[in-house]
């Protein structure tokens, strides 16, 4: 799936209720939101920097700036990473995201991929 | 009256503990049931009250209400209609969801619609109001209840409706029985109720309970009726004090009123200022003074006096002439016979008698009288007695003229009594002069005298006259006396007349001033330990709840004071620091009053008294440390043997708390979408939960495969690392750990090896042997699920997630019950 579907799909998860999904949702759509970071990240190491995708997470975050040429959003996309991945993990007693919480991510995650776009193709 | 309270108030009168006399008790007793009671009794209009006459208030505790359902529309972060539907019994239910997802909106549209009002709203500023209909929802705003209520078949519903854009309002709650029927609240006794137990606890009113000593007084007093003993005192309080006012009042009106009295020249002044003077006031007089009724030498003697010569009575002229006419005339009949047939006959007719008398006496044959021999025979005496007989009728005629004439003089005589009446003898002593009257008088009773003698008439006539000049003139001067009199009376007699009934009243209201006084006493003597012992119960079962909760706190609360001096109200806590007495809400922090508050607030909800068999708190965990929420976890396992507790949470630590523990729970989860669409799922524990989830995902038809292939993985993940936690905190916490380090080393493991690590190894930091040691454990297929946990929840699966999602539930489950 193209980082684009993965938003997509997390956002159709919260919108819309199903009683499969009562109480999962939130997880479920913070899931697929990292995984429209880290996919989205991929393609661009793929393109501009083959390799860097094997580093951790982490470390991939800390070289965006330099290829997204835009600090401000590479410090958003670090941000709603980490939100991200809270959730995404077991913490003692915190619950799931909440809607408002996840939408806020979801605007960084569709402008990290408009910005994307522009980067893969290449500097300049 | 609070049964409970009447309870031991009767024990208390009936243990004379301490003494008091059958009329204060009466007093107590009337004073219980209202001050219109009170005075009923003090005025010795409702017959004496006795202890052991008194019939005890309900004492059975009232039917008890579970809560079956709560549903909410259109309410706060609610849009459309959501129920929380509970099981209606004694139990634990806790209601897990974040900061608003809704879940409050549940306690808030619960107590909205049993009480009509919400402790969060009730102090705020309009502004506040303002958003509590749904922004989502253009619907109606109804918050319904079903209850379930002992001895009651099916559920008790209650419902409350607003329109859309309408103002908060309590509105009107609507009842309605499982049979269909309508119920009255009032029936039920649960507005009242409702008032005096409070089932519900908010985080806001947690917090603001010890803001000032106030606000937990009346929290108290009102559920412990000591409001009760307050209006008891104040009752009696108010009796006291009007007699004693108007006792006071009397007494000043009584000063003015003699001040009134001096000058006024009236024998019934004098009176009643002597009675107004006596003590006790001797009010009889003075109304008898007012009525002018009296006895001899009394007020009424001399106005009765002056009345009487003010109506002095003489003949009138007609009355006169008439009886004079009479007279003339019956002496002009007596003439007019003198020389007629009728005299001769009745002069006749004495010789004749008197000849026979002589003849019977002597017997003589000659006439006595002409010597004529042998005159006197009988034929002589035939004849006479015969001719007397025939003269008698000719007389009768005279006789009568001569007895008319006696009646006529008789009534000239009678025209006036021959003394004057006895009014006229006291003229002299009212200041007028009788002199010329009396004068009068004595010619006329000299000429009465003389009324036979011939020519007395005129005479007489002449006396008549001079009588009645006299009278008029004394007459005439009395009337003057007398309306003087009465003109100085009059205002003073009316000021007494509108005084006398009420100082009255007064007076005999005050005559229980003792007893009053005496009641009153005993009521503050014994309402302190009235209230203490009322509070015992209470103040035991927070103390038990603190001990409780404390935990690892350093206060320990000893118990709790109510008093009351005016408006003063206070609540102290009595606690010790480290053993040392301490000012309470000095030394406690934000946790341990909010922990102090419910261990205050739960057996003040749950005493038997209340027909409320449940208890809402909302958000009772914010402030306090992990070791209070175990504590609490507790206190609330405790109170939930015999009550319905639902509580309010915005994060896991409680549920966490209540699995650990292994107390016994029902854990919902709240969510909320966008648009405020509110949703509510039962929760097992969150291993249990998210390999539910995973499940779910697999199932979910709505969902495409590709998406369940990207997050069931996650789910597995959270799986795993929730067993490790579950793990790590049992054992952990177990040994003794401190709360504190258990929580900080599993804040750090930020990632399912770390988790795992803790889990395996006690230790955080050896995730790189996690996978051997697993894999030589509990089998490479387990191994293998952790690797594509933590790789699918990045990249996604491939393939069939059904083994995946299966080794994940084992090894989770392996995990969770490491020793």
């Amino acid at each position: 799936m193209t980082p684009a579907e993965l938003l997509a799909r997390a956002r159709a998860l919260v919108a819309h209720p199903s009683p499969g999904t009562t109480g999962l949702w939130p997880r479920a759509a913070a899931l697929l939101a990292r995984q429209a970071i880290e996919t989205g990240m991929n393609q661009l190491w793929a393109a501009r920097a083959p390799g860097v995708q094997t580093l951790t997470a982490r470390a991939q975050l800390t070289c965006l700036p330099e290829y997204l040429r835009d600090e401000r959003l590479a410090g958003e996309v670090a941000f709603a990473w980490g939100r991200l991945s809270d959730a995404c993990h077991h913490h003692a007693y915190d619950l799931g995201p909440t809607a408002a919480e996840l939408e806020a991510r979801f605007a960084v995650v569709d402008r990290l991929l408009a910005r994307l776009a522009v980067a893969a193709a290449g500097p300049g | 009256m609070d049964p409970v309270l009447q309870h031991l108030l009767l024990e208390r009168l009936a243990a004379e503990d301490p003494p008091l006399g059958e009329s204060a008790v009466d007093l107590v007793l009337a004073a219980t049931e209202g001050r219109e009671e009170l005075e009923a009794s003090l005025s010795g209009e409702a017959p004496a009250r006795t202890v052991e006459a008194v019939q005890p208030e309900l004492e059975a505790t009232p039917p008890g209400a579970y809560l079956a359902r709560i549903a909410v529309q259109g309410f706060r972060g609610v849009a459309g209609e959501v129920g929380l539907d509970l099981a209606p019994g004694p139990g634990l239910t806790l209601v897990v969801g974040r900061n608003g997802s809704g879940k409050s909106s549940f306690a808030e549209g619960l107590e909205l619609l049993m009480t009509g009002a919400n402790h969060r709203w009730e102090k705020r500023t309009k502004v506040w109001k303002e958003g509590w209909q749904n922004l989502h929802f253009t619907g109606d705003t109804v918050l319904t209840g079903e209850l379930q209520v002992d001895g009651r078949a099916g559920h008790l519903r209650l419902r409350r409706t607003w329109e859309h854009g309408a103002a908060l309002a309590p509105g009107e709650c609507v009842a309605v029985a499982g049979d269909g029927g309508a119920v009255s609240l009032d029936e039920l006794g649960w507005p009242a109720a409702l008032a005096r137990y409070r089932p519900f606890l908010s985080y806001n009113e947690l917090g603001s309970m010890f803001d000032d000593n106030t606000t937990m007084y009346d929290a108290l007093a009102a559920i412990l009726g000591l409001e009760d003993v307050e209006d008891l005192q104040a009752t009696i309080r108010a009796a006291r004090l009007e007699r004693e006012r108007g006792d006071k009042a009397v007494r000043a009106e009584v000063k003015e009123l003699l001040e009134g009295l001096e000058g006024v020249e009236d024998e019934r002044a004098a009176v009643v200022a002597a009675a107004l003077r006596a003590a006790p006031v001797e009010f009889d007089a003075i109304e008898l003074a007012l009525e002018g009724v009296g006895e001899e030498g009394d007020p009424g003697a001399e106005m009765e006096a002056l009345r009487a010569l003010a109506s002095l009575g003489v003949p009138e002229p007609v009355a006169v002439d008439a009886a004079f006419d009479a007279l003339t005339v019956a002496r002009e009949d007596l003439a007019g016979l003198a020389g007629t047939d009728a005299a001769h006959a009745a002069s006749l007719v004495e010789l004749l008698e008197a000849a026979l008398r002589h003849d019977e006496a002597h017997q003589e044959p000659d006439c006595p009288v002409c010597g004529t021999a042998g005159m006197i025979d009988e034929r002589w005496r035939a004849r006479t007695a015969q001719e007397i007989g025939r003269l008698a009728s000719e007389s009768r005629r005279v006789e009568d003229a001569q007895a008319a004439v006696a009646a006529a003089q008789r009534r000239v005589s009678d025209l006036l009594a021959p003394r004057p009446p006895a009014a006229v003898a006291r003229a002299r002593d009212l200041g007028l002069d009788p002199g010329p009257l009396e004068v009068a008088w004595e010619r006329w009773a000299a000429e009465r005298v003389r009324s036979g003698e011939a020519g007395a008439e005129a005479a007489l006539r002449g006396a008549l006259a001079g009588v009645a000049e006299a009278a008029e003139a004394l007459a005439g001067a009395a009337g003057a006396e007398l309306d003087r009199r009465e003109d100085a009376w009059r205002p003073v007699a009316r000021r007494l007349g509108e005084w006398l009934p009420p100082a009255r009243r007064a007076a005999r209201a005050a005559l229980r001033l003792k007893d009053l006084k005496a009641a009153e006493a005993w009521v503050k003597e014994a309402a302190a330990d009235l209230q203490e012992l009322r509070l015992a119960p209470i103040a035991e079962a927070a103390k038990e709840n603190w001990a409780a909760l404390r935990q690892e706190s350093n206060v320990s609360l000893d118990g709790f004071r109510l008093r009351r001096s005016g408006n003063m109200r206070s609540a102290a806590v009595e606690v010790t620091v480290d053993g040392s007495d301490a000012s309470a809400f000095g030394v406690m922090s934000q946790g341990e009053l909010h922990a102090l508050a419910v261990s205050i607030f739960l057996p003040r909800a749950a005493l038997p008294e209340s027909p409320f068999r449940f208890l809402v708190i909302d958000d009772p965990v914010q402030s306090m440390d992990p070791a209070k929420v175990d504590g609490l976890a507790r206190v609330l396992e405790r109170a939930a043997q015999d009550r319905q507790v639902v509580v309010f949470t915005h994060d896991e630590r409680l549920a966490e708390a209540v699995r650990r523990l292994n107390v016994e729970a029902t854990v919902l989860g709240v969510t909320r979408r966008p648009l405020s669409k509110v949703e509510v799922r039962r929760e097992r524990d969150p291993v249990e939960r998210y390999l539910d989830d995973a499940r779910a995902l697999l199932k979910e038809d709505d969902l495409p495969a590709d998406v369940a292939l990207r997050v069931v993985p996650g789910f597995c993940r959270h799986a795993l690392e929730a067993a490790c936690v579950t793990a790590v905190r049992r054992r952990r916490l177990g040994r003794g750990d401190p709360h504190a380090k258990v929580e900080e080393d599993i804040a750090s493991a930020r990632k399912l090896n770390s988790h795992l690590s803790l889990a395996l190894f006690d230790v955080p930091d050896r995730g790189g042997d996690v996978l051997s040691v697993i894999n030589s454990r509990f089998g490479r297929p387990k191994g293998d699920a952790v690797r594509a946990a933590n790789r699918g929840a990045h990249e996604g699966l491939e393939g069939d997630l059904r083994d995946f999602v299966q080794q994940s539930a084992l090894l989770a489950r392996e995990i969770a019950a490491l020793p």
